[in-house]
Formats: C-alpha cells, structure tokens, sequence
C-alpha cells in the first residue's frame, strides 16, 4: 500500500506549506492526525448510518421476526493518535 | 437427604390430624386429592431407609469439593408464556394505531444453579441463552474431543457461505473439494497421522468417487480455489476513499489547504450491523435488556451482577427510550415492529503486521454490546469485525 510513503508526501507538503514548521513540526502533525482521524469517522459514520440512527433499521432475526434496530453508540475505547 | 425425607413424613402425620379440624385445614395449602387418598390406604410406613447390599443404612457420599467441577450453567430458562403480552400481537398484526399505555409485563426468572436470576422490565420477545449449550459456555479441555463450535469453521473454504452454493464449492464434486481439503490442511509435513487422515477422510469417505478424479490436476484446483476466494473475498466488502484534512498554514491571512490522504479502507457500518444482526451468532444475540441479580445463600440478599451491556443500566435506559420515543421512519410510519437497540461498539487500535518491519495496520474494530463477551471475545468465534483501516500516518 501507498501508506508507507504518506507520510514523506504529507511533510513535504506541509513543510513547505506552514511557515513556522521548523518549530511546531510536533503540533502540526498532532493536529493533522487528529483531523484525519476526524475525517475517517466522519466517513464511517455516513448518512445511511444516521438514519439508521434516527429511525432504526429493519432487521430480520433468526426466528423469523422482524425487529426495527436502532444502532446506539456504547463504548469506543481507542488510544488517540496523536500521542 | 434422610433429614428431609423425616420432614415431609412428619408433615404428613400432622395433617391427617387436621383431617378433622375443618377450620385449621383451609389454612394448610395441600392438594386434594392427597387428602382423599389417604384414608383408603393403610397408613403409610415410614420410608425405609435406603439399605447398601451388607444390610447398613446407605450413606450419602459426595464427591470432596476439591474434585468438583462448577461447569458453567446458562441462567434459568424463561417461563412459558401463558397469554400474549397484551398490546404487542395484536398490534403486530392488525396494525391498529397504538394507545399511549404503557403496559409493562414484568418477568422474574427463577434462581440458577450459582443463585443468579434475571429480571426482565419487560417479557423478551426472544431468549438467546436456550440455544446455549454447555460446549457454548466451556471450553473442553481435551482437545482431541471435538466440541461443536458456534460458528462452523470448518475450513478455509467456507467464506461467508452464501446459501444456495453445494457444500463442495468451488470445486466441480465433494471428492475434490475432500482431497484438497486436506492438501490445504495447514499441514506442511508428510507424516504417517497426515496419511491416516487422508485414508480415513477422504478416501474412505461415501462421497469418495475415483470417476471424480479423472482429469485431476491439482495446481489447476488450487487456482480455482484462489480465484473463487479473491473473488469472494473480506476486501472485496472494503470500500476504498481518499479523506481530505484541512492543513493550517500557520498564517491568518492564508487560508488552511485541503490535502488528500488516499488509502483508508472501510465497509458500510449499517451492512457490518445487519450483518451481524443476521449472522452465524445472532442466535445469540440479546434484545432484551435485564438486570441480573444473585441471591447470597448465606444471608438471601439479593445483589445486582454487572458483566455485560445488555445487563447494564445505559442499555436499559436506552431500549426504554427507544421504545417510547424511536422515531419511525416518515416512508413506514405505521411500523409496529419491536424496537430494539444495537449496541455498537467500537475499538481502535494501530497493530504491528510482522515481526521484524514496521508493516502496520490501524484497524477500527466493531462488535456487537447485544452478544455475550464471552463469545465475543473468543479469538475464533467471529464476535469482533473489522469495520476500516486508517491510513497509517506514521512519523
């Protein structure tokens, strides 16, 4: 995957974009990565899910019965990237 | 044992004598057709006790308590229901607009053998545990002894099988479809138990036909085999998108830039629920949410067990809010399908992909609160899917 060669690509580019890189190199990126991360949810979390959310989703259960399924967030345990 | 047996006797003789006494009887629940009995026969002999061979009163024996197995027991099973709840069938099927009354039908499970029982706010429409079985909740410790797994694992093969596909797929007949079963066993070495196996499994088999093999190629079977399961395949159910960040420039007067990170691959989240909600373990999954209790057998006190989400209160409160205030979708607002809540769950976490090599991967996990975390988290049971992967921004 082209991954690998992200992260040169991204500080290339934010290198030369941010003119105080030299000295807040470590803040920028934190801030990125809690962008992207932010971006991916937001991605994940499409409209189909919202309204699913909002007005369940119809699902048929292995005994036959149809139950309207509304998605609820629990827990979400991650360690946040930007550590 | 002998003490209880003297009890009930007791018990007996002293209601014959209230036989008589008309006013203490109505007090005493007895059934009453004992009553009528009792005077046709002749008066019982005490219950002898349970003599050994030698003539000696027998001796309970228990097994010392060191030896004692606690096999684990799924909870009591729910009663059986003896009148509909009162608004939910007939609602399901004429669809008669709802009236805003709120009946509860409360249900109280009986003590389990380890004195835990369930309280149901409401009765559940469905009990996931009766399908449970003791290989559900153990592990057998003998290995050798095949257990029935939850999910059939049983090969390689079977990738999220879809129904109408012979057992044998891809291959063109169940003689091929055995003998690269074992080829494709994992098993690198030749040994004499490889060769039993093969004998016993596959040539012994009734499927076993060696018109099957005439043509056989097995360089051709597995390429077959590969490209059926890369057509088939998890990454085919992967979407593949760019996600765009915004960069500060560190500048007020220049405006942040977009730039594009490709590579993050990830699956519809309202498939990856159905999926889970209709797959090999929805059969255990939990609607219905309930507070488990344990009764102390010393002092008979009754105290709330915590463990899994659909015993919490958050999944509780939850399924009553949805009950009394889940929104209907404006295209089916006449919908009196049961509503029920999916616990989603998320987890996320970079992983190392080799040994040696930084090869990383930043999976975001999904699972399903509604399942038991004892079959969750079981490495092979399939609790835990895979719902995207992060493009990996390492410094």
């Amino acid at each position: 995957m082209d991954s690998h060669q992200l992260p040169d690509l991204f500080q290339q580019f934010a290198s030369g974009f941010h003119h105080k890189w030299k000295t807040q190199k470590r803040q920028i990126l934190t801030h990125c990565r809690r962008e992207l991360m932010h971006a991916v949810w937001s991605k994940i979390l499409d409209d189909d899910f919202i309204h699913a959310y909002t007005y369940g989703m119809v699902i048929k259960g292995v005994d036959g019965i149809e139950r309207r399924v509304y998605p609820r967030l629990f827990t979400y345990s991650a360690d946040y990237p930007e550590k | 044992m002998l003490v209880d047996l003297q009890d009930n006797s007791a018990d007996g003789s002293t209601q014959m004598d209230l036989d008589l006494d008309s006013e203490e009887l109505a007090a005493i629940p007895v059934s009453s057709d004992h009553d009528e009995s009792l005077p046709l026969l002749p008066p019982l002999p005490p219950i002898p006790p349970q003599l050994t061979q030698s003539g000696r009163p027998q001796r309970n024996y228990r097994l010392p308590k060191r030896f004692q197995d606690n096999l684990p027991r799924p909870e009591a099973p729910l009663p059986a229901v003896e009148t509909e709840p009162p608004n939910s069938e007939t609602a399901t099927h004429t669809g008669i607009r709802r009236v805003t009354l709120i009946v509860r039908d409360h249900l109280v499970t009986a003590l389990n053998a380890f004195g835990l029982w369930r309280d149901y706010p409401e009765r559940p429409t469905f009990d996931p545990d009766s399908s449970l079985t003791l290989e559900d909740l153990a592990t057998p410790r003998d290995k050798s002894h095949p257990s029935t797994p939850l999910i059939s694992n049983d090969s390689a093969f079977s990738v999220s099988v879809a129904g109408a596909r012979p057992a044998y797929w891809p291959f063109p007949n169940p003689t091929i479809h055995g003998v690269l079963k074992w080829l494709n066993n994992g098993k690198t070495v030749k040994s004499e138990a490889e060769m039993t196996h093969f004998v016993h499994d596959v040539i012994l088999s009734p499927e076993f036909k060696a018109t099957d093999l005439i043509g056989f190629d097995a360089h051709r079977e597995n390429q077959r085999l590969d490209a059926a399961l890369s057509k088939d395949a998890l990454r085919g159910q992967f979407n593949e998108s760019v996600v765009e960040i915004l960069v500060p420039s560190g500048d007020t007067s220049t405006p942040p830039c977009l730039f594009s990170v490709p590579g993050l691959l990830h699956r519809k989240l309202t498939s990856v629920i159905q999926e889970a909600f209709t797959g090999s373990l929805s059969h255990l999954f939990h609607f219905s949410p309930f507070k488990l209790f344990h009764k102390s057998p010393i002092t008979g006190e009754d105290e709330r067990v915590y463990g899994e989400i659909y015993t919490s209160d958050a999944f509780l409160n939850e399924t009553e809010k949805v009950h009394r205030h889940g929104q209907l979708p404006p295209d089916d607002p006449g919908c009196v399908r049961e509503k029920v809540v999916a616990a989603v769950m998320f987890a996320s976490d970079a992983t190392q992909l080799t040994q040696f090599g930084d090869t990383k991967a930043w999976p975001i996990y999904f699972m399903p609160g509604n399942l038991s975390k004892y079959v969750r988290a079981k490495p092979d049971s399939g609790g835990l899917i895979h719902l995207a992967y992060i493009p990996v921004v390492s410094i």
